[in-house]
């Protein structure tokens, strides 16, 4: 046991396991962000379809993150989830709507089924704007006293976890456009393109945005990569410097993948661009499990409680992600026209 | 009272779990239901299986899916709320949650897809697979939650330090004492609560006389279920009861209404008014005697009365003695309807009487009863701890603002207010409904190829213009031959007008399809024949006068086609060459000039 060390291990594993939940989420949350501004019916029926026998996987993967968190880094768990009540409040009420509104929206006709598209749109916005303020209340820091919460009930409210809102948003709307090109053709692929095209620069915008942020005004965060306004390390930038020029290249191949009309690369472009952001944000934060406040180490559960559950997750967790492909490979393929794997769906349209 | 975060976070808690519990009080028994009945369909090849399965996979997509999302909401408040508690206990409970999300929610949420969406896809013994694994993913959820509750109920196998839970012995953990007591009791309550939903609809759908064999199928399978679980569960919940004696005693008190101590022959309080105040019963009925004997298996059983806790250390007596009883009497009532219905179902009766049927009706929500009432007494009976002796529930909560918590619970008060009726809703209509399909996917054949372009895109669709006319006039000389068969039945035809079962249209055979036609099945069962079940059915285009969901805002519209939300090509190119063109239908192009240049 001694030459394992547990809490390193375990950061790695909820990393993966919000990234997971991210990405996997994160297209079928930006299907709905995109969902009003569909051209018609059909393709809304079309872009529900191609994601509703897996949303319900996807959304397993907040739950675990959730979990994970709550077995290996209790203290954190219990520190983080009262600085974020609001946010997470209000990402869980959303997720309820959203959820429901596929089950709802199949089954309501008419009125019924308009009522349920406004539900599932403003749900996955909410739910992406809650994630995205939960996410700048992490990154922004959060007062701890021993163990517990020691804030305000509005700390997570300021101009940078919205802003971080917003590049959430448009992120997760990209994921779904990229999704929507690939699994459909025509009009409605076009359509997706297009929308692909619009967000692309606004998530670099965002990207960089909030990179500049976190650099300058956060001391903690910026000299990890060698920044304290204004001297510039470059010893330590150096070698962390390939992942914006990463970000850049990636979405040079994106565009060109849009211009194109490449059905698959927009798609795993995209959660390329998804994956970096992420690596820069882990590599900014670790090894703080509460930014500034609890490193992995103060935060973890007891070694032979993480060791109870990495038992689990070895044995489980390749097991979940093989069945998670095969149920993704049973419904490969376009989720288009009326012939697609969806449900039964084209009723009469109102009057 | 006072309106801390404390006690909003309470109530809080007790409102989002008492609507969690709900679903999967039910889909725990329905998954294991569409389990049985596709695999008695792929024994049998009886397609009434089959209606069955594909008419209650419909309500239990809806019910799994608030369960689900009403679940992440329990999983994200033990942090919001419950930091305390979350800090203390993180070491024990969170690997046993965490092999809940591992062995359970993956399992069941990954191959509900396929269970749902994929029968084309997959064939039918890999769908019966995905159904199996569904259902097994919600009792393996079910065993892990149970013992995680159970051990903080009765914890063992730990080490307290500086105020925080630290595993001493794993297997000691998850089997705690009580847990198996709780699995069980709760396992047979989930398919109890399904099994009296199941009977509940068959027998509105007797009443609205519809779908007669299927409904005769529903009763007899309910029945024969409820007639067996019942009785054993009694005896399943007075061994868990022999738990509690031996390991809550102030719980126990409170159940049975105990405030003094009895040192044997104890009498056995039936109903009383546990007034907290004076520390006695008012209005109390009892037998004498008797309660040592049933409390704890001896005449001479001694009970500790609720005065040996300080008042602090007590649950709310009221609420635990009543809610017991409330689940304690549904219960009796279960063993007698299993009894009887099982008996009036097996020998036809039921089928014929319908005072029996109306007699069935008001105990569909009886299983959801006794399941919150069964949870009240466990949960309310373990306070005033979360960790029951060793960690009050008013050091568990978390550093926040009650301002925030009154946001919250009102905001999940009024979600759920929203979301609740819409799906029971959504649920009654299906049922009302009844299970009608003439889908039938081949029992023995290989999955339909996905590359089946012509089935898929434009040439299907061109086709289905071309043969609808065609296939109306075939549905007008069924309607005919339909109306013909009602003349000849005056005596059925009596009975109200009323939505119509079958679906004229869905029932076309459809030579063309290959898949029927490999089965060797063309459908022929779903031809109107004189012993259809509803030959009394109004003609389909008649309006939904006698339906009381007809009034709602939700329900415009009503289209015959649109019942079956069937998932295969195949039914859909069926579906459009026999229906009416919706107006909608592929005409986007039409509603949409700028998609035409793109």
């Amino acid at each position: 046991m001694e030459t394992l060390d547990l809490p390193v291990i375990w950061s790695i594993i909820l990393g993966i396991a919000v990234l997971m939940y991210v990405v996997l989420d994160g297209f079928d949350l930006g299907i709905g962000i995109l969902f009003p501004l569909a051209r018609t019916d059909a393709h809304r029926d079309i872009m529900m379809n191609s994601v509703a026998p897996v949303w319900d996987g996807n959304e397993t993967w907040l739950v675990l993150g959730g979990g994970g968190l709550f077995a290996a880094f209790p203290m954190a768990f219990g520190a983080f989830m009262p600085a974020v009540y609001m946010p997470i409040t209000l990402m869980l009420a959303a997720l309820v709507f959203r959820g429901v509104a596929f089950e709802f929206r199949f089954k309501a006709k008419g009125r019924g089924r308009r009522l349920w598209d406004h539900t599932f749109n403003i749900g996955s916005v909410v739910a992406a704007l809650s994630q995205g303020l939960v996410l700048g209340a992490f990154i922004q820091g959060t007062s701890i006293r021993g163990t517990a919460f020691s804030g305000g009930s509005f700390d997570w409210l300021t101009p940078f976890s919205i802003m971080v809102a917003f590049a959430v948003l448009v992120g997760y709307a990209l994921l779904g456009a990229t999704w929507m090109i690939m699994k459909s053709d025509g009009p409605l692929a076009d359509w997706a393109r297009r929308w692909a095209m619009r967000c692309l620069p606004a998530v670099l915008a965002f990207m960089a945005a909030v990179s500049f942020a976190v650099l300058l005004f956060d001391i903690q965060a910026g000299q990890r990569w060698g920044i304290s306004w204004p001297t510039i390390n470059l010893e330590k930038l150096l070698p962390l410097a390939p992942v914006p020029f990463a970000v850049l290249g990636l979405s040079l191949w994106l565009y060109n993948a849009l211009k194109t009309k490449s059905r698959y690369a927009p798609f795993f472009c995209s959660i390329g661009l998804f994956v970096l952001g992420y690596l820069g944000l882990a590599i900014s934060i670790f090894p703080y499990v509460v930014p500034y406040e609890l490193t992995i180490w103060k935060a973890a559960a007891a070694p032979n409680s993480q060791a109870m559950l990495l038992i689990g997750v070895l044995i489980l967790l390749p097991l979940i992600l093989a069945y998670t492909a095969y149920v993704y490979w049973v419904f490969r393929g376009k989720a288009d026209g009326p012939g697609g794997y969806g449900h039964t769906s084209h009723d009469q349209s109102p009057a | 009272m006072e309106w801390d975060a404390l006690t909003l976070s309470r109530l809080q808690f007790a409102f989002t779990i008492s609507f969690h519990i709900i679903f999967p009080s039910f889909s725990i028994g329905l998954a294991s239901y569409l389990a049985v009945l596709e695999g008695l369909w792929l024994r049998s090849g009886n397609d009434k299986y089959l209606r069955l399965y594909d008419y209650w996979v419909k309500i239990f997509a809806i019910t799994f899916a608030m369960g689900v999302v009403s679940g992440i909401v329990m999983s994200y408040q033990f942090g919001t709320n419950w930091s305390a508690f979350s800090q203390a206990t993180g070491n024990i409970l969170g690997p046993l949650l965490g092999y809940e999300v591992l062995t359970a929610f993956f399992l069941e949420a990954s191959f509900l897809g396929i269970m749902l969406f994929g029968r084309h896809l997959v064939g039918p013994g890999l769908h019966f697979i995905a159904t199996c694994i569904v259902a097994l993913g919600t009792l393996v959820s079910a065993f892990w939650i149970l013992a995680a509750n159970s051990w903080m109920q009765y914890p063992v196998g730990y080490e307290l330090r500086d105020g925080v839970f630290y595993a001493t012995d794993w297997l000691a953990i998850i089997f705690s004492p009580t847990f198996p007591y709780r699995l069980v009791h709760m396992v047979i309550a989930a398919y109890l609560t399904t099994a009296f939903v199941v009977a509940g609809v068959a027998a509105i759908l007797l009443l609205r006389r519809r779908a007669l064999e299927e409904s005769a199928t529903m009763l007899k399978m309910a029945f024969g279920l409820i007639a067996i679980l019942a009785p054993l569960q009694l005896v399943a919940g007075h061994e868990h009861g022999l738990s509690v004696y031996d390991t809550q005693p102030s719980k126990l008190a409170a159940m049975e209404g105990h405030w003094e101590t009895w040192e044997g022959s104890a009498p056995l309080i039936l109903f009383a008014w546990p007034d907290e105040a004076s520390e006695t019963n008012l209005y109390e009925i009892k037998i004498p005697e008797i309660g040592s004997w049933i409390v704890t298996g001896d005449w001479d059983g001694a009970i500790t009365g609720l005065k040996e806790f300080a008042p602090e250390d007590r649950p709310n007596v009221p609420l635990v003695f009543w809610s017991f009883r409330v689940m304690v009497g549904i219960g009796f009532l279960m063993i007698l309807y299993g009894l009887v219905g099982a008996w009036a179902s097996w020998t036809g009766l039921m089928e014929r009487m319908r005072t029996l049927q109306v007699l069935v009706v008001p105990m569909l929500p009886a299983g959801f009863i006794a399941v919150l009432a069964g949870w009240i007494t466990a949960e309310a009976g373990r306070q005033p701890y979360t960790v029951y002796g060793l960690l009050r529930t008013s050091e568990s909560v978390s550093p926040i603002a009650a301002e925030q918590v009154a946001a919250s619970l009102l905001m999940f008060v009024a979600v759920y207010a929203v979301i609740f009726p819409a799906g029971v809703f959504y649920m009654g209509r299906i049922a009302v409904e009844g299970p009608v399909s003439s889908k039938k996917p081949a029992r023995k054949k290989k999955p339909a190829s996905r590359k089946e372009p012509a089935r898929k895109k434009a040439p299907a669709k061109a086709k289905s213009r071309k043969t609808s006319a065609k296939k109306r006039t075939r549905l007008s000389a069924k309607l005919a031959s339909a109306f013909a068969a009602k003349q000849q039945k005056p005596a059925a035809a009596k009975s109200k007008p009323d939505l119509p079962v079958l679906n004229p249209v869905e029932e076309s055979p459809a030579p063309e399809d290959p898949i029927s036609a490999v089965a060797g099945k063309p459908s022929s069962q779903e031809d109107m024949a004189p012993e259809d079940p509803m030959p009394e059915d109004p003609m389909p285009e008649d309006p939904m006068s006698e339906d009381p969901m007809s009034e709602d805002p939700l329900f415009d519209e009503p289209m015959p086609d649109d019942r079956d939300t069937g998932p295969s090509l195949i039914d859909i190119a069926e579906q459009y060459e026999t229906e009416e063109l919706p107006d909608n239908f592929p005409d986007y192009k039409r509603e949409d000039p700028e998609n035409g240049n793109s």
